[in-house]
């Protein structure tokens, strides 16, 4: 499965006929997650759930009424689809409450520490997608073990974005981290990319629709953004605009 | 050579299991001191669990007749228990990702059981060199040392020593590294 049901009652209607699935976590060192997390093998496919709290939210200081936890994911992966990245499908199932389709892939630090590097310079073009996605939205915490790696496909996939749409810039991702010290020679090459496109033709209101931010802030920080990358050609350029930031 | 199970790699393991099953593990031990089987014990097991009946196929285990929730497995089974490891948290038993994994990296062969997987990757050689880098990767893929090798092969580790070096060898001896890891040279 690889998009949700339309409606949100036909994905309780997929869940009240589900299984819920022990979560792999007994065993593994804490990953820092305090929300409350359940995964759920349905007939097509398997969901998963997260659940935050007021806790959560002062832990992170995130302000709720600006966006909670949840709302900044859901509409995290709708700006990516609207820029057309693929982030897994996710919808909010209330303030507090997002489902997500789940996908049986590792992330990038496993696949990188079982089987070896990731040929990050093959998607040279996705890269740079997702590097101007994690700057629009603030994205602070993208370490390789926050984006999965779909050996497949040879593509990585953007997950976790509950801190998107801070009024703080984010930190360079590692994945373009990486990509600077293996592929020095890639840098400076210019591309013409469907995601800088996209942002040149999305507008003020049809952006505050896909996020609509409560706080002024944070709309201005990410307004700033989007601007900020319209004109970016170049890995090298998008790494300076993370280490000059604004 | 075979190594037994390395106990303190259980956690990451039953974290690797747990990821591909839908039953719930719970933990992994060994059931005495002088036999060399393993007890992998579930809290809950779950009818139709395909993915965790294909892993009691990859380690030939057999679940208890007074313990249904505890598979009792042969330690020498498995090849290589960290292998097996990765195995599992690359391809969560997924038989898509199963399948690629099969043709990226022939190390994780012998836990393709499907019948419809291509295990096969061909890598074209075009000089002693691409041979000398096709054959130590395998053999770095497959855990094995110089000294498995030169055991299987009958040839010395003088020779292979040089070999990985970039020297020429003789085809049948070629052939014979080949066949010892389950490699197939052919000419086209």
């Amino acid at each position: 499965m690889r998009r949700l049901p339309k409606t949100i009652t036909d994905i309780h209607t997929l869940l009240q006929d589900a299984q819920q699935l022990p979560l792999a976590m007994t065993h593994y060192p804490s990953r820092g997650q305090s929300m409350a997390q359940e995964l759920y093998q349905t007939k097509q496919g398997k969901l998963f759930l997260k659940k935050v709290s007021e806790r959560n939210h002062q832990d992170c200081q995130v302000n709720p009424s600006s966006g909670t936890l949840a709302e900044r994911e859901f509409w995290s992966c709708r700006l990516a689809q609207h820029v057309g990245l693929e982030v897994p499908d996710l919808r909010l199932l209330d303030a507090m409450t997002t489902v997500q389709i789940w996908y049986d892939i590792p992330d990038a630090h496993s696949y990188s520490t079982l089987q070896g590097p990731i040929p990050y310079q093959e998607q040279m073009t996705h890269i740079f997608e997702c590097g101007v996605f994690d700057w629009i939205t603030g994205q602070i915490d993208r370490h390789d073990a926050n984006y999965l790696y779909d050996f497949m496909r040879k593509r990585i996939i953007l997950i976790d974005a509950a801190h998107a749409f801070l009024r703080f810039d984010g930190s360079i991702p590692d994945y373009l981290r990486i990509f600077e010290v293996v592929s020095p020679a890639l840098l400076q090459r210019r591309m013409t990319t469907s995601i800088i496109e996209s942002l040149k033709g999305l507008k003020k209101a049809a952006l505050r629709r896909l996020v609509p931010l409560r706080e002024t802030r944070e709309q201005e920080a990410l307004l700033r953004r989007c601007d900020q990358v319209r004109h970016i050609t170049t890995i090298n350029e998008l790494i300076q605009l993370y280490r000059k930031g604004s | 050579m075979k190594k037994a199970f390395p106990l303190d790699l259980a956690d990451a393991f039953l974290n690797a299991l747990q990821l591909s099953i839908q039953s719930k593990v719970g933990s992994i031990v060994r059931e005495d001191t002088e036999t060399k089987r393993l007890l992998i014990i579930f809290e809950e097991r779950i009818a139709g669990d395909s993915q965790l009946a294909y892993f009691q196929r990859i380690v030939g285990g057999e679940f208890a007749e007074d313990a249904d929730k505890t598979l009792i497995v042969d330690d020498a089974h498995v090849d290589h228990w960290p292998l097996l490891l990765n195995f599992l948290m690359l391809t969560r038993l997924n038989p898509e990702n199963m399948r690629q994994l099969a043709a990226d990296d022939p190390a994780y062969r012998p836990f393709i059981l499907m019948d419809d997987v291509e295990t096969s990757r061909e890598t074209a050689l075009l000089s002693s060199a691409d041979a000398g880098r096709a054959i130590f990767q395998t053999i770095a893929a497959q855990g094995l040392t110089l000294r498995e090798v030169s055991r299987r092969t009958g040839l010395t580790q003088t020779m292979l020593s040089k070999f990985k070096a970039g020297n020429d060898i003789r085809l049948s001896s070629l052939l014979k590294i080949a066949r010892s890891l389950g490699l197939k040279v052919t000419i086209a």
